[in-house]
């Protein structure tokens, strides 16, 4: 069963990037309303296309581009000749998220791109902005590996773009730096695409993972068993490629800079969702569907060697960031450390794990994009970008303050909101999984993330209003334009909303967890 | 042991530059001569690929899936029993697409780079 929003979507956006230059050279007053209604139409249709998984019986949609199915499209083995995109309710979710923040960071963009982007440049921004968001997309909808690896290129090369668009050396430097390691881990990917292609023959996602199985269930005597080499040295350029993308401790160097440097709405499509799903959500793909290690035909040492890696990101990250003086640059490095406890609780390999697994990726998304569009507002009014300068600004933009504070207070995990919900998840599944130790590195873990954001905190509200280093603005001129700090308000909304509604998230990723365990 | 290397001679030579290509990304200084690297570990992964797809190799890589497109009807219009698998070929003319780009964008900032700094040297940059 299929449903053709599944190629609507990444087409959509595609057509819409390649409309743009036209509009621009022609219709420039129309470039800003097709950009938001195109986000805005792939967020409803992903919806759409969530609830129609939901409710299938097979919670599966899968979509044959190009032929149909039956008996001559088959070959020998079985498999489909062609590109099949299969969508289940976790990518669907995924899919879910990643248009919700780009909607929000095109609403965002409009007021904040012509102040910061030389005019000449916005077409462009706007085209890779589209592109970044197609390839995120395709990467939840896609079933075939290759079909995955050119769509994971598509969104990375957008970002590199995006890194250094406002042309500036310093932006430059971290986007160069930013491509060649990322380049190096798009290489092991690739190359360990090509080892699995040799070891089983085809490139879809579901006959691989068969593939896969007979070949560690194979006997020492048959010519299958050194396949196994082939196989276990694919996982290994894998989890490098994907390690490096999600920016874990020992090659994190790439995303503070990148990620500090980009402008603001950038930074938080970047961090909010390109390193999860480029990074974390291709791990989830290639562990749970394709090598199926939760099946245990790996190993202990397998689980353990992604938990440790988790762990001294989760806690590093946080020492990282407590040393550092400028906001976004903390904030980069606060992403690293999250992404510690999400590769945690992956690496569980149980069904509570990845479900707070899932989740902890929605909300630190949610939290991070409110926070790094915080920074971009104190930074489009007052110019501000070291910590010590926000001295008594809760008082000076009193809603940006307050969405920050809520979406921050999420982050260390204080109970009402989304943040400890995931965090409670992943604690629980440590204990459940006989990881005693990991559920003491989650303690250890908020607790630096508190440090470091209280001081944030404490400087903009426990300082006395005279103290801001700049004059207060105008009696009567408003805080913000409305295009700017809506979509900040709507993502603090949504980390009250989901922290207290986390149930239906719920919903939605415990089906999908379970699926993957079929 | 001998046969073994001279028929997997491709897969060799490709491991070997795959690290050649490693080395200069990560150890040269110069950002021209880190992309030659990163050019020259992508061109070891398509020979890989390539390799993958040959006919001679038949009797090292058995893999499932050979020659999957026209096996049938061309065994039974020519008498071809085996071919060339056309698959990899498909893959590695994206794959060049893609390397082309990163190597353009690449390159692109490095003259940035150059104008403002006036030097390609990594360690000479930050001032």
């Amino acid at each position: 069963m299929g449903s053709h929003l599944q190629v609507l979507i990444p087409v959509t956006l595609i057509l819409g990037a390649f409309l743009i230059p036209i509009l621009e050279r022609w219709f420039r007053k129309l470039l800003e309303p097709l950009v938001i209604g195109i986000t805005f139409f792939c967020l409803i249709y992903s919806c759409l296309l969530l609830y129609g998984i939901y409710l299938s019986p097979l919670k599966v949609f899968q979509y044959f581009v190009g032929f149909s199915w039956n008996a001559k499209t088959l070959l020998i083995t079985g498999e489909p000749i062609g590109i099949v995109l299969q969508t289940d309710l976790i990518g669907g979710f995924i899919l879910v998220l990643i248009n919700f923040i780009s909607f929000l960071a095109a609403i965002y963009s409009l007021r904040y791109v012509p102040q910061n982007i030389p005019d000449g440049k916005k077409g462009v921004y706007y085209t890779l902005f589209l592109l970044m968001t197609a390839g995120m997309s395709g990467i939840c909808l896609t079933g075939d590996i290759f079909n995955l690896y050119v769509l994971f290129e598509v969104a990375n090369l957008s970002s590199y773009a995006l890194v250094s668009i406002d042309g500036e050396a310093e932006a430059v430097e971290a986007a160069i730096k930013y491509l060649l390691i990322s380049a190096l881990a798009s290489i092991f990917i690739f190359f360990g695409i090509g080892l699995l292609y040799g070891a089983t023959g085809t490139l879809n996602m579901s006959y691989a993972s068969n593939q896969i199985r007979k070949v560690l269930l194979s006997g020492h005597d048959t010519f299958l068993f050194s396949y196994r080499y082939l196989i276990f040295a694919s996982l290994a350029l894998f989890t490098a490629g994907f390690g490096i993308k999600s920016a874990l401790v020992p090659v994190h160097g790439w995303l503070p800079d990148a990620h500090s440097k980009a402008p603001s709405p950038i930074s938080a499509m970047l961090s909010g969702l390109l390193i999860k799903v480029t990074g974390i959500f291709l791990f989830i793909r290639f562990y749970f569907s394709v090598f199926r290690i939760q099946d245990g035909l790996y190993g202990d040492m397998f689980p353990a060697f992604i938990l440790s890696i988790g762990a001294i990101s989760a806690i590093s990250g946080s020492v990282f960031a407590i040393a550092q003086k400028n906001l976004k640059r903390m904030l980069a490095f606060s992403t690293v450390s999250q992404m510690g406890y999400i590769l945690i609780g992956i690496g569980f390999f149980s069904r509570d794990g990845l479900t707070g697994a899932v989740l902890h990726l929605f909300n630190h998304s949610v939290m991070k994009s409110a926070l790094f569009l915080s920074a971009g507002a104190i930074f489009y009014k007052t110019k501000f970008t070291r910590i010590d300068e926000l001295k008594g600004l809760g008082f000076k933009m009193p809603v940006t303050c307050a969405c920050f504070t809520i979406a921050a207070l999420g982050m260390v995990g204080i109970p009402p909101m989304s943040g400890f919900f995931s965090k409670w998840i992943l604690g629980i599944a440590a204990i459940r999984a006989g990881f005693l130790p990991v559920s003491i590195i989650f303690l250890l873990g908020s607790l630096l993330n508190a440090i470091y954001y209280f001081r944030v905190i404490g400087k903009m509200y426990f300082f006395n209003r005279d103290s801001l280093s700049v004059p207060a603005p105008e009696a009567g001129m408003r805080e913000l334009p409305e295009s700017i700090y809506i979509p900040i308000a709507i993502l603090a909304f949504a980390v009250l909303f989901f922290g207290l509604g986390s149930d239906i998230l719920l919903k939605i990723i415990r089906p999908g967890v379970e699926y993957l365990w079929k | 042991m001998f046969n073994k290397i001279t028929g997997n001679i491709d897969f060799i030579f490709a491991i070997i530059l795959f690290c050649i290509g490693l080395y200069g990304l990560t150890v040269k200084k110069n950002l021209i001569k880190k992309l030659i690297g990163l050019n020259i570990m992508e061109t070891s992964v398509y020979l890989f690929f390539i390799a993958l797809g040959d006919v001679r190799l038949g009797a090292n890589i058995q893999y499932w899936g050979r020659t999957p497109i026209v096996l049938d009807t061309v065994k039974a219009r020519a008498g071809i029993e085996f071919m060339v698998n056309p698959v990899p070929t498909g893959l590695i003319l994206t794959a060049i697409v893609v390397s082309v780009s990163i190597t353009a964008l690449g390159l692109a900032l490095s003259v940035k780079l150059y104008e403002h700094y006036g030097t390609l040297d990594t360690s000479k940059m930050k001032k």
